[in-house]
């Protein structure tokens, strides 16, 4: 360091690194139900007057929908949110997606929950960059839990006080504020693909030490999409023409079960039956998995 | 507090400790989806940080004639994307990117952009 003062930790470490912007709390809170939504969303879709027209976002669980035309499409509240209208080819269409745990200008974002009773069984930090669609950070996971989202300084400040320490870059941005709220992010780690897929596909268990014991801890999984669509049977209804088939999503799922220890294991889809329409080719099945990462937060306050 | 510093907020809650680092964004790229080659990343350390991809949505469009198709496999289906392959190297601060490709039956297409984001943090562990 040519210049300045330089804090390291007691391994070393420089706490600050006079570069770089440190991540701070800007938001809080609980997140929907990504099931239910999604189900409310379905069902109000059914419900749309024919034809109607689809179309599916790519990720997580969030769908958008158009109506046909000029014709709004009804939404409820939390399931369903109006993200905006129009996009190349379809200036007519209203695009809904289910409502996002956060949505902000701006990226870099990152969710951190709180453990529940119900594992982590998926999971997505995603950017919005679609035309007619309010840009943003996406997060979405499983389950209703608490949750912080951290983005890095310079966010809209909202200061109370006028005093305490700032830390600046070459340049004179603000990198550091200690009036800001902080998530004291210990440890990353990664749970490898080859250990994801053994759980996936033979449902094995693997528990995860922690380096020291982190109760009631923040975890942060910016992407969690390891599943294994099991094609189960095929039966045939009415002329024969109507295939019907069975099948389960399985799941790779992440659940810290005490003070120390994260488990990864299987989450076993239930049965579903899914009919393939006649003029259509069956339903391929399929399955991913990738190395999985985490951050761990203590808990502050 | 034996030695050292330490940050605490107004209720006395301790923020930062002697044992920790402050979680920051070290380096954020936007890449497009099947880039393949190198980039440096200089000011990054695998043993004190993690890097992660954050894909950009997109929205799938069915063709004309998909519509009943896609409505009935909305319910069921929780479409991802494969991500591309990192390896990064800690010597040389260089993260090789090899795009991924689809398997087989995928039945949706990658976004076209995903950001690379690199944070600082305290430290990191082997599984």
């Amino acid at each position: 360091m040519a210049y300045g003062i330089e804090l390291t930790n007691s391994a070393g470490v420089p706490v600050f690194d006079q570069a770089s912007r440190c991540l701070r709390v800007v938001a809080s809170g609980a997140t929907i139900d990504a099931d239910a939504a999604a189900e409310a969303a379905f069902q109000e879709y059914q419900a749309l007057p024919s034809p109607k027209r689809l179309h599916q976002l790519s990720f997580g669980q969030a769908r958008s929908f158009e109506g046909p035309g000029a014709t709004a499409m009804p939404h409820s509240g939390f399931a369903l949110q109006l993200m905006g209208t129009g996009y190349p080819g379809f200036p007519e269409a209203k695009v809904y997606a289910v409502r996002p745990v956060f949505d902000a200008a701006g990226g870099g974002f990152s969710a951190f929950y709180r453990w529940t009773a119900q594992p982590i069984n998926r999971a997505i930090e995603t950017e919005i960059n679609v035309p007619g669609v309010p840009g943003g950070t996406f997060c979405l996971v499983n389950g209703v839990r608490q949750y912080r989202i951290l983005a890095p300084i310079p966010t809209p400040g909202g200061y109370a006080s006028d005093y305490g320490m700032q830390i600046r870059d070459a340049s004179g941005a603000v990198i550091f504020d200690s009036r800001d709220t902080f998530l004291a992010v210990r440890f990353a780690f990664i749970v490898p693909k080859a250990v994801a897929d053994d759980v996936l596909y033979n449902g094995a268990t693997r528990d995860v030490t922690l380096p020291e014991p982190m109760p009631n801890s923040w975890v942060s999984v910016p992407i969690l999409s390891c599943f294994n669509v099991v094609f189960l049977g095929r039966r045939f209804a009415g002329s024969g023409t109507r295939r019907i088939d069975t099948w389960r999503m399985d799941r790779v799922e992440l659940q810290q079960i005490d003070a120390s220890t994260i488990r990864v294991s299987r989450n076993t889809g239930a049965a579903v039956e899914y009919e393939n329409p006649a003029s259509q080719n069956p339903q391929p099945y399929y399955s991913y998995s990738h190395d999985i990462i985490a951050y761990l937060a203590r808990n502050v306050g | 507090m034996a030695f050292g510093f330490e940050f605490r907020d107004a209720a006395g809650n301790e923020t930062l400790t002697i044992d920790e680092a402050m979680p920051r964004v070290i380096d954020e790229q936007r890449l497009a989806w099947g880039f393949s080659g190198t980039i440096w990343v200089p000011g990054f350390d695998d043993q004190y940080g993690m890097f992660y991809v954050s894909p950009e949505l997109r929205i799938a469009t069915p063709s004309a004639g998909q519509e009943w198709w896609q409505a009935q496999t909305v319910r069921p289906s929780v479409p991802a994307t494969p991500f591309p392959t990192l390896n990064w190297n800690n010597a040389t601060k260089a993260m090789s990117i090899a795009p991924a490709t689809l398997p087989d039956g995928w039945p949706v297409q990658p976004p076209r952009f995903y950001w690379l984001v690199f944070l600082g943090l305290n430290a990191r562990f082997e599984v």
